[in-house]
């Protein structure tokens, strides 16, 4: 109660406090009610009582860390100012904006850290009211759990929590996405294994994090885990996992073609996913349905194949495909095909936007069969690719179903990247190409042609004046490009 | 110039564009007109105080003020928890002058200052334990032993961090 109230309610104050008195409150309670007897008695004795409720709050606002500050104040500011006195406490529980970000700590190594973790986030959730709370969740690990265990349970127990204590957020179509992802992570030191960023995310989607909705809750976390055995500590993820990137900086995590099929089977409802394959495998592989996935990317070493893992793909909203490898066997052989990528394009084809190549023969892949597939792709770049006389001249002229289609295809590229390839006549199909309507029915904005071929200096003049937004040449740009 | 007389009677001549700085005086000043001889009360608020808040005032007179219905203005000052190193030194006062400052900006309608006065509090609150904040504003612990036992249970999630 604040002392500046009616008369009517100070002598309430005092006859509550005499009946604490004699009742039980200890011998500090009674010097409490005794100094507010005081001051209610002869005036105001400390200079923060004369504030009103308003006042105080706005004050409070100031201290406590809210969802678009999150560095306002020490992350349990509400819970301490409550802890003060009894007016202070009144004032913070009937404030909910205070309560609209928590930075929550499951700490693995203390006994009940996850029960006591959950009791704290029902108290934000129920004291944030109709405000929007922010949820940050620090996991701080115990030597007593395995390295590469994830953390999903528990996450999803924090959203179980969070919706028995608000079940308006039933209705939000909230999904628990989850992300792991290591090309941020330093290489691991010798002896250690290789990490990986795991994301967690639960909100609605398309909503901005500094612009939530009234009343809704956000619950996110990121933390660390090793990568060993494949990916087996984080398969109970399952179909929430959205985006899987696995190119560490150090190189060091290479799945074996065996274990990329597990992760793919085991999470099937991936959007995004890059993985490098660092070995082959006997097994065969079970036929999947990826039916959201829209980004893939495969890298591969030396003497893997990896043919029957893309046979076994089924990616119907696949918008974007980068495969970088040696084919196997390495050495091209006149006639002999690697006829897995129009197999999959077969299969993807009618949304694919952007196609990245590197390592590979043109015939061997069937580049032109690819070409013709993909009528809707924008972006294509061959790094270290060889195309040799039968793609370029299909390009040029374009006779017969399949060659007039990959045709149509280049030319309806908005975007060509011919970084260190092998060219058969570069040179002359440019020149041709000048004197013929190609450049005008080309819908071609960015052109890059480094490293990739001799190019005289009247054709590469000619060149320079045709309408794209950019055309360049110079291998300077090679480190950026790949 | 206007006439503006505190609670304890005195007098001060202001110029009009420094008590405009308070949306109360402001008010005040459009229903009075170009009255000058009229003085202009101020109640509640006594004339050391009413010293200070004419400082801060002629001060930031030339400070853009943000329109009431202006809401990206009045986001972008509730974000900004930074104060200027004139108002901090202007705001370094004695406990009871600070509290008396802040309920005449409160009071007289001074937004700016008004938060000024309340981070002020707000970092001398920042950081502490709830015992030190009783002891820095002689606050009395006056919960019952039910609310002890919470307050003990909230405190364990404190001591995990």
């Amino acid at each position: 109660m604040s002392l500046n109230d009616s008369d009517d309610s100070r002598a309430q104050y005092l006859e509550s406090g005499i009946i604490n008195v004699h009742k039980n409150d200890p011998p500090s309670h009674q010097g409490g009610y005794l100094s507010d007897v005081r001051a209610s008695l002869f005036g105001h004795s400390r200079p923060i009582d004369k504030l009103p409720f308003e006042v105080l709050a706005a004050i409070f606002s100031w201290c406590c860390p809210t969802f678009n500050d999150h560095y306002r104040g020490p992350p349990l500011s509400p819970v301490m100012l409550s802890h003060v006195c009894r007016s202070w406490r009144q004032a913070a529980l009937d404030n909910p904006s205070l309560w609209t970000y928590l930075n929550l700590t499951v700490a693995y190594s203390s006994v009940g850290g996850m029960e006591k973790a959950c009791d704290q986030l029902r108290l934000w959730v129920e004291r944030a009211n109709n405000c929007p709370l922010l949820v940050e969740v620090e996991f701080v690990e115990s030597s007593q759990r395995w390295p590469a265990a994830n953390v999903f349970y528990d996450m999803e127990r924090l959203v179980n929590v969070a919706l028995t204590y608000k079940p308006s957020l039933f209705s939000e179509g909230m999904e628990l996405r989850a992300a792991l992802d290591a090309t941020s992570v330093s290489p691991p030191s010798p002896g250690n294994y290789p990490q990986v960023m795991e994301q967690y995310t639960w909100a609605k989607t398309g909503i901005r994090p500094d612009r939530p909705l009234r009343g809704s809750v956000q619950i996110h976390s990121n933390r660390h885990s090793e990568i060993m055995f494949g990916l087996e500590g984080h398969y109970t993820i399952g179909k929430h996992l959205i985006h899987l990137d696995l190119r560490d900086p150090g190189d060091k995590i290479r799945l074996s073609v065996e274990e990329c099929q597990i992760a793919l089977s085991d999470f099937p409802d991936l959007e995004f996913c890059a993985l490098r394959i660092g070995e082959s495998t006997d097994e065969v592989a079970e036929p999947l349905v990826l039916w959201r996935l829209q980004t893939l990317s495969l890298s591969w070493s030396d003497r893997v194949e990896v043919g029957d893992l893309l046979d076994s793909i089924t990616a119907p909203s696949l918008s974007e495909l980068e495969l970088r490898g040696p084919l196997f066997p390495r050495e091209f052989y006149p006639g002999n095909r690697w006829t897995h990528l129009p197999v999959l394009l077969r299969r993807s084809s009618p949304s694919l936007k952007l196609l990245t190549l590197a390592n590979m023969d043109g015939t061997t892949v069937e580049l032109l069969r690819c070409l013709a597939l993909c009528q809707g792709l924008q972006h294509l770049s061959l790094e270290s690719c060889r195309l040799d006389e039968e793609i370029m001249n299909s390009i040029e002229v374009g006779e017969g179903l399949t060659h007039e289609r990959a045709r149509r295809t280049v030319l309806g590229l908005d975007y060509l990247g011919l970084i260190s390839c092998e060219v058969f006549g570069l040179n002359d199909f440019l020149r041709v190409s000048l004197e013929t309507p190609f450049w005008e029915e080309a819908n071609l904005s960015k052109l890059y042609i480094i490293n990739s071929g001799f190019i005289s200096e009247d054709v590469l003049s000619a060149m320079t004046r045709l309408p794209l937004d950019e055309f360049e040449t110079d291998p300077a740009l090679l480190e950026d490009l790949v | 110039m206007v006439i503006i007389r505190t609670a304890d009677k005195e007098k001060f001549t202001v110029d009009r564009d420094v008590a405009e700085c308070s949306v109360l005086l402001k008010n005040l000043l459009e229903d009075v007109g170009e009255n000058e001889e009229e003085e202009i009360p101020v109640q509640n608020i006594n004339s050391s105080v009413f010293r200070k808040v004419l400082e801060w005032c002629e001060h930031h007179k030339n400070d853009p003020r943000p329109a009431s219905d202006d809401s990206a203005a009045e986001e972008s000052r509730r974000r900004t928890t930074d104060i200027s190193e004139w108002d901090q030194k202007f705001i370094a006062v004695d406990q009871e002058m600070l509290f008396e400052i802040i309920l005449a900006a409160n009071y007289l309608d001074i937004k700016p200052l008004l938060d000024v006065g309340c981070k002020t509090v707000a970092n001398m609150i920042k950081g502490k334990t709830p015992e030190e904040i009783r002891k820095l504003f002689n606050i009395t612990n006056d919960f019952t032993p039910e609310e002890e036992a919470q307050i003990r249970r909230e405190n364990e999630w404190a001591e995990d961090r």
